[in-house]
């Protein structure tokens, strides 16, 4: 039995009074590589804002370890679980061993020779150690994506929540990216992020939820995805078909098919 | 190590300029003179009871500027942020006027003073999350927030009609003069840059947006005290010198590329700077066309604006 690390019951949510998320229940598991999938709007982010407590749920109950997060203090929270999201807005000129630092915020007083330690030895790890001393501004986005969950996980080692990490990455810095995330999913972390490219998480996590409109359409091994299930989350047609290195889903969406899915409907 | 060399630099450009404020003024005074021969008892007079005390005023006024303008650029995320721009410094003059039309005792003028700053820094946060904090929304609500607080400022004098009117309209343009209002004040401002300081870390979590200081660890309550520490800061500052213009903004700009943004760092840094800095503005006012005085703000808000246009257009030239 796998020991359940968060847990959403029925939450409702949304913003200025309106629903986005409604009456949804998911649980997590301790080791889960879970990737959100949906259609713009679907509400991937709004879940895992609800997760990482930055938005309040307008009913329901979100537990960490059994306990409601909004009981949890921030300092505690975050000492357990951390998250990487775009920054928007003017980023001011920090050092990268600087930004990385700041994830030992939550674990009390700065400078301690552990804390210094803990940092260089998670700036080597997530490969970084040639971007220590540049500024964070000067940074390429798959640069600067590897320099923040190096920060998230200097953090937190438990939960990693991440809101589209991959979205404006090369295919080298994808693979990059994820196969970090990979390594410390194998070594325990529990990874939980919303991403739009399928085929780089049907590549990666070992589960997949699928949310529509707020609601969750479709929750397993991403060996279960199906066409049939696929034109139910995006409303278009898709092939799939394995990948004969990997053995794993490739999936495409049919443009002509798409047409053709478009006319019927009207 | 590099930032050992700027602490000690800016150490010593505050020592040179303080020499400075107590040697100049309507008479030229050698401070080292003072210093052996004793036996000068007017220029010792001169020294330590007029310029001494007013120097210490401008210095901690300085570095009371700068310090908030390092905490409002961090917390607005805009780097035109500053207690003048804002508005919040214009609050607090208009709850000072209040208090002296009401003939209230400079002693609790400055609970006032905070009332003022504390009131113009929610106004402004609530209108910058109406308008989803873009700069330009920012700086128009900060002057139109300085526009209001300085109409409600002449409204009460022409009211007022009261004589300390005059003296009160200098102070506002910048008087290190009247510091002797407040002289608590010199005492109370470094404890709070002290207090501000405590919260570096904080300060630098929050300049990366509000989700991701709340998601790294800074609890709601950590970001309302530095808010609250900082009006009161603006407040003090406002008691000691007026409005002076532009330090808090100008002075962060010249300290940041030194100290790698690290408010660990910028803190102090912008405290020595701009304790120097309003310290030689004034020593200008005094001296330019002695024996009258120019008020500070007249020196600060031309070097100021000046620093202002090279800054447009540096960044005009950069983007092109």
């Amino acid at each position: 039995m796998k020991e359940i690390i968060l847990q959403c019951s029925n939450v409702s949510a949304g913003y200025n009074k309106k629903n986005f998320i409604t009456d949804l229940s998911l649980e997590i598991y301790k080791g889960d590589f879970l990737c959100l999938i949906g259609q713009n709007g679907a509400g991937k982010s709004t879940v895992l804002k609800l997760l990482s407590s930055i938005l309040k749920p307008y009913s329901g109950e979100i537990r960490l370890r059994g306990q409601n997060i909004l009981n949890i203090g921030h300092k505690k929270l975050s000492s357990q679980m951390a998250v990487v999201r775009n920054i928007n807005g003017i980023i001011p000129d920090f050092l990268v061993k600087d930004f990385v630092s700041f994830g030992s915020f939550p674990h009390g007083r700065a400078l301690s020779k552990i804390k210094q330690n803990l940092c260089s030895e998670i700036i080597k790890q997530t490969g970084i150690d040639d971007l220590s001393k540049r500024i964070i501004t000067t940074l390429s986005s798959g640069e600067f994506q590897l320099v923040q969950i190096a920060r998230a996980l200097l953090q937190s080692r438990d939960i990693l929540l991440l809101d589209e990490p991959v979205s404006n990455l090369d295919y080298r810095h994808t693979v990059e990216v994820m196969n970090l995330l990979k390594e410390f999913n194998h070594q325990g972390t529990t990874i939980v992020c919303a991403i739009h490219d399928l085929n780089t998480a049907l590549n990666f996590c070992n589960r997949i939820v699928a949310l529509k409109k707020g609601k969750i359409l479709f929750d397993g091994k991403p060996e279960e995805l199906n066409n049939k299930l696929l034109e139910k989350i995006y409303d278009i047609d898709f092939i799939s078909i394995k990948n004969p290195v990997t053995g794993k889903l490739m999936v495409s969406p049919l443009q002509e098919v798409t047409k053709k899915y478009h006319s019927n409907k009207e | 190590m590099k930032k050992t060399i700027v602490f000690f630099t800016l150490l010593l450009l505050s020592a040179v300029s303080i020499a400075i404020g107590i040697s100049l003024g309507s008479e030229t005074i050698n401070p080292i003179k003072i210093f052996y021969n004793k036996s000068d008892l007017l220029s010792t007079e001169i020294i330590t009871r007029l310029r001494l005390p007013r120097v210490i005023t401008a210095f901690i006024s300085g570095s009371s500027l700068a310090v908030c303008g390092v905490v409002f650029q961090s917390f607005f995320r805009n780097p035109l942020a500053d207690p003048f721009i804002t508005g919040i410094s214009g609050g607090a003059a208009l709850g000072y006027a209040i208090s002296v039309v009401l003939a209230i005792p400079p002693h609790y003028g400055i609970f006032f003073s905070i009332g003022g700053s504390i009131l113009a820094i929610f106004i402004l946060s609530s209108l910058i999350s109406n308008f989803s904090g873009s700069t330009s929304s920012f700086i128009l609500s900060g002057i139109s927030l300085s526009f209001i607080f300085s109409s409600c400022v002449m409204l009460i004098f022409a009211i007022a009609k009261s004589e300390s009117v005059h003296k009160i309209i200098i102070w506002m343009m910048g008087d290190l003069n009247s510091a002797n209002n407040a002289a608590f004040s010199i005492y109370l401002a470094p404890l709070f840059i002290l207090a501000i300081w405590s919260f570096h870390r904080h300060i630098d979590l929050i300049s990366l947006g509000d989700d991701f200081a709340k998601t790294s660890g800074v609890n709601p309550w950590e970001v309302l005290l530095i808010f609250l520490l900082t009006s009161v800061l603006v407040a003090l500052s406002v008691l000691m010198g007026g409005i002076i213009p532009f330090i808090g903004l100008m002075i962060p700009h010249i300290i940041r590329p030194l100290s790698s943004s690290l408010t660990f760092y910028s803190i102090p840094f912008s405290a020595l700077c701009g304790g120097a800095f309003l310290v030689i503005c004034d020593s200008i006012s005094r001296s330019i066309i002695s024996p009258y005085e120019l008020p500070v703000g007249v020196i600060t808000g031309l070097l100021g604006g000046l620093f202002f246009f090279m800054t447009i257009f540096r960044q005009r030239s950069t983007s092109e």
